[in-house]
């Protein structure tokens, strides 16, 4: 089922918390609603799922219109955060809830959860109360309960915040698999932009209730559109630095003079002199180039090494390959052209132009 | 809506049309017989000596008036001094004390009614004369020559167990700081309870004064089971007196006047209080709107 | 260095004063039970001997004035009309409070204030109207009637009870029962009702206590015939000649019922569920 959303918008009072959200789900697709705290995912997901009616704008399910559609009536899987599970029910009776209130025989209802607890492989649980359960198993268990009816939709808000960094790393994989292999369009609200990256096919990022940009993970990180998508995106996150264009083409801060080829220097738009430089510090090379730093802090990740520099006021943070580490205190020679490098907006935050830099 | 018709029904059924209805019948010359015609304020007029008084209106007022002034001040006041008591003494004792004060609360009306008729009885068959009798004293006629006050105390210390409850509670939410810093600082007990404890109890003190107030002005079923209103009236107070006249000599015109005039200050007061004390905000903004 | 005198006369008179207090009301307490259980009286509280004679309405009716009942026959009157409006508390405010506690409807705040209002004005200062209310819907001398205006008096604080016990389920669940396509009152049966058993029980004590206790509504409204226990007592109290070892026997057996309800029920009002997850 395709989901879509039409100029949607939900105000409480004065506070808008979603504000004219543009958004297609396609039919089978795994799209993440991903922000910070209060940009309106949440309130989004539970429009969606018809808890609130919309300010303005509608919902369409393929191409009915919902607006006034009660939950109970929209065909929907949900699984909460805190999976509110029905605690004076057994497993069994919680997975067979939507069957039982649509008043499926018995012998339907039990064979139905008995097969999507298999599916998720708690068929063992079945006898226990919800109080009895481990985190990742009553997960399990909401996510039954939500499937049981074979939805046209499924719906997951923060579904992995609550289980501890090992199970959460494991029940990324297992949920991508299993939204293939069950194809249900789903969409699912998280902070964690890692977990949006790696399970979503698209990932809706929202900021104070607007859509700041949609699109594969990858496009998201290798071409963001705008200052917050550039410093959201991204673990350790994107290096800012403030530079002047001069007339000669070239990028100027403070510490640092970039040069920009020929073919750059007509993309820029307009004449705008300052601009904001956006650098992953995974393109942050040391040894070699035009910029030159102080190491301030060395930081060793195992895999990588993530080093913090000073150039002239600024701070920028490099990942390097551990053999190659500098001292703290040091003196470095960088290379900021090494990948892509961003320019932004000083005052909008809009990304400038995208640019492709061989070092 | 299904959830809130039956309450809403009842509600409305035995509380505003019984507000309405004894205003009304208030009005009326309503008697045995229950078919009434309208009289206008006459019933009023008699309340308030217009045209023939009310030959027992005045001793009902003062005997009302005494019988507030008498059991409001032994409620708090006695209920501040068991809980500041019993909260400064060996835990278990403390809990003991309070139970024996309780109690009153905990049993049916009647029981109280009859402890209280039963202990003062007038021959020494009653508790207390009995006990007088053994030590050689002679009965005394408790009910008799002190109604008044037995139904002071009898209905006194049954606002006690509440107020006591309350008083205790609050006393067991100050922080032990406070009171450990006065006695590093050298005071008595008497000191603490004057200086640091009863000034954090305004509060409570407020609310059960405003509570038991109104309590004392309605109240009449314990005088009614203890004394019956008398001997001849010493205790008959306002409300008993419009249930006697509706009831016992089925006037109910006339007790319907009466009793209008208790509902009236009822409700002035409350809407006094309520501007006083401001109103308690316990809702929550729905999370469905559905 | 100094040494800080804990038992001074402080402390002690704290003692006394409530000892000498307490004194007259343990008396009473303790005089009661000796009465039921004695007869004959010497030192004022002591009994002369000690049997079971004053129990004897438990297999002999009951006489007073005009009329004549049994004890059961008034226990149960008494049980008829304090489980009757004690059910009646109950399910009305079950339902009231569900929906104060979850639904957003015009006058919800108005009725709310409005259930602190009304628990100041006192039903018994309402009777007369009360009386003549029932006698035109022609409920007046029945136990129905009568159980029902009696759990009305009761309702405005049922209702804060029930809201209380609702406003503790997290909301995650109920949304959870509308998605899975539970309608309100569905959500209210299955789903609510179960979760507040302790709510359940508390409230219903309440409304039956209350009803139990009851005197001035059943004596006023009910018929000279129809007695319950409280009644019962009353009419035995105001002949002339009283056995007060009878009546404290009485009064021993009319105590005994609620009392048991409670420690039944204790067991529900303490249980708590679990809500599984970490978060609301």
């Amino acid at each position: 089922m395709r989901v879509t959303l039409n100029q949607l918008s939900k105000h409480f009072g004065p506070v808008k918390a979603v504000d004219n959200l543009n958004l297609e789900i396609g039919e089978g697709e795994f799209m993440a609603l991903l922000g910070p705290s209060g940009c309106g995912k949440t309130t989004t997901l539970l429009t969606i799922a018809g808890f609130y009616k919309p300010t303005a704008g509608e919902v369409r399910f393929n191409e009915r219109v919902v607006n006034e559609l009660p939950p109970r009536k929209r065909n929907i899987g949900m699984v909460f955060q805190s999976y509110a599970l029905y605690p004076h029910m057994k497993v069994l009776d919680n997975i067979a809830f939507p069957l039982k209130v649509q008043k499926a025989p018995r012998h339907i209802w039990q064979e139905r959860a008995r097969k999507v607890a298999e599916l998720l492989e708690i068929d063992d649980l079945l006898d226990r109360l919800p109080g009895q359960l481990s985190g990742g198993q009553q997960q399990r268990v909401a996510l039954a309960r939500a499937l049981v009816r074979e939805p046209d939709l499924l719906l997951l808000d923060e579904p992995l915040s609550n289980l501890d960094a090992k199970l959460r790393i494991t029940m990324r994989a297992e949920l991508k698999r299993l939204q293939k292999d069950l194809a249900i369009t789903t969409i699912f609200v998280t902070h964690d932009q890692v977990e949006a990256m790696t399970m979503a096919d698209r990932i809706a990022l929202l900021e104070a209730g607007r859509l700041q940009q949609v699109g594969a993970p990858e496009e998201l990180y290798h071409s963001p559109v705008n200052l917050f998508v550039a410093g959201f995106i991204g673990t350790p996150p994107m290096n800012f630095l403030k530079a002047k264009i001069t007339e000669e083409g070239e990028l100027t801060g403070e510490g640092f003079r970039l040069s920009l080829r020929k073919e750059m220097r007509g993309h820029i738009a307009g004449r705008r002199v300052e601009v904001i430089i956006g650098v992953r510090p995974e393109h942050v090379t040391i040894g070699t180039g035009e910029t030159e730093g102080e190491v301030y802090v060395v930081e060793p990740l195992g895999r990588d090494v993530l080093v913090t520099l000073k150039v002239g006021s600024a701070t920028l943070k490099a990942l390097t390959r551990p053999e190659e580490t500098p001292k703290a205190g040091e003196r470095v020679k960088l290379n900021l052209l090494g990948g892509k490098l961003h320019l932004f907006d000083t005052e909008t935050g809009q990304a400038l132009l995208k640019e492709r830099n061989e070092g | 809506m299904p959830f809130m018709g039956p309450s809403a029904g009842l509600v409305f059924l035995f509380y505003f049309v019984p507000v309405v209805l004894t205003l009304l019948i208030a009005f009326t010359d309503m008697g045995r017989a229950l078919k009434w015609n309208f009289i206008g304020f006459d019933n009023f007029a008699r309340l308030f000596g217009v045209g023939g008084r009310d030959p027992f209106i005045v001793k009902i007022i003062t005997n009302t008036l005494i019988y507030v002034a008498g059991a409001l001040p032994l409620t708090v006041v006695g209920g501040l001094l068991l809980s500041v008591l019993s909260m400064r003494m060996h835990r278990g004792v403390g809990l003991f004390f309070r139970t024996v004060f309780f109690i009153p609360r905990a049993i049916p009306p009647v029981v109280w009614g009859f402890l209280w008729a039963w202990s003062f009885e007038g021959t020494r068959y009653g508790l207390f004369n009995g006990i007088r009798a053994a030590l050689g004293l002679p009965v005394l006629h408790w009910l008799i020559r002190y109604p008044m006050l037995i139904v002071i105390l009898a209905n006194g210390f049954l606002g006690i167990s509440l107020a006591m409850l309350v008083f205790s509670s609050a006393i067991a939410s100050i922080p032990r700081d406070f009171i450990r810093a006065a006695e590093v600082d050298g005071a008595s007990e008497w000191q603490i309870a004057r200086y640091i404890i009863v000034p954090l109890l305004k509060w409570p003190i407020l609310t059960m004064t405003a509570w038991h107030l109104m309590s004392f002005m309605n109240s009449y079923v314990y005088i009614m089971l203890i004394t019956g209103g008398g001997p001849y009236y010493a205790t008959e107070v306002w409300a008993l007196y419009g249930y006697h006249v509706a009831f016992n000599q089925y006037r109910y015109g006339y007790g319907a006047s009466v009793m209008s005039m208790l509902v009236i200050v009822n409700v002035i007061l409350l809407l006094i209080l309520i501007r006083a004390f401001g109103m308690r905000r316990m809702l929550e903004r729905g999370k469905i709107e559905v | 260095m100094w040494k800080r005198v804990r038992w001074g006369w402080d402390r002690a008179a704290a003692y006394l004063i409530l000892g000498a207090i307490a004194a007259p009301f343990l008396a009473m307490y303790v005089g009661f039970f000796l009465r039921a259980f004695g007869k004959g009286m010497t030192l004022g509280i002591l009994p002369k001997e000690f049997g079971f004679t004053n129990f004897r309405f438990l297999w002999e009716p009951i006489a007073w004035g005009l009329g004549q009942t049994t004890m059961w026959a008034a226990l149960g009157n008494t049980v008829a009309f304090a489980v009757t409006s004690g059910a009646v508390v109950t399910v009305v405010c079950m339902l009231a409070g569900y929906a104060l506690s979850r639904i957003d409807f015009k006058g919800k705040n108005l009725f709310l204030a409005l259930q602190l209002f009304l628990h100041a004005v006192p039903g018994q200062v309402l009777l007369i109207a009360i009386f003549f209310l029932l006698f035109y819907i022609k409920l007046l001398h029945k136990i129905p009637g009568v159980a029902l205006a009696r759990a009305s008096l009761e309702i405005p604080l049922g209702i804060w009870m029930a809201k209380g016990f609702f406003d503790g389920i997290p909301w995650d669940v109920e949304r959870s029962a509308m998605i899975d396509g539970c309608t309100r009152l569905q959500i209210w049966y299955r789903i609510f009702l179960p979760l507040v058993r302790p709510g359940i029980a508390a409230v219903f004590i309440w409304g039956f206590l209350f009803a139990w206790h009851d005197f001035i509504y059943v004596y006023t409204l009910l018929p000279g015939t129809t007695k319950l226990m409280s009644t019962l007592i009353q009419s035995l109290l105001a002949t002339e000649v009283i056995d007060y070892g009878y009546l404290a026997a009485l009064s021993l057996i009319y105590m005994i019922p609620p009392l048991s309800l409670f420690v039944l029920l204790q067991r529900a009002l303490l249980k708590v569920p679990v809500f599984g997850g970490k978060g609301v």
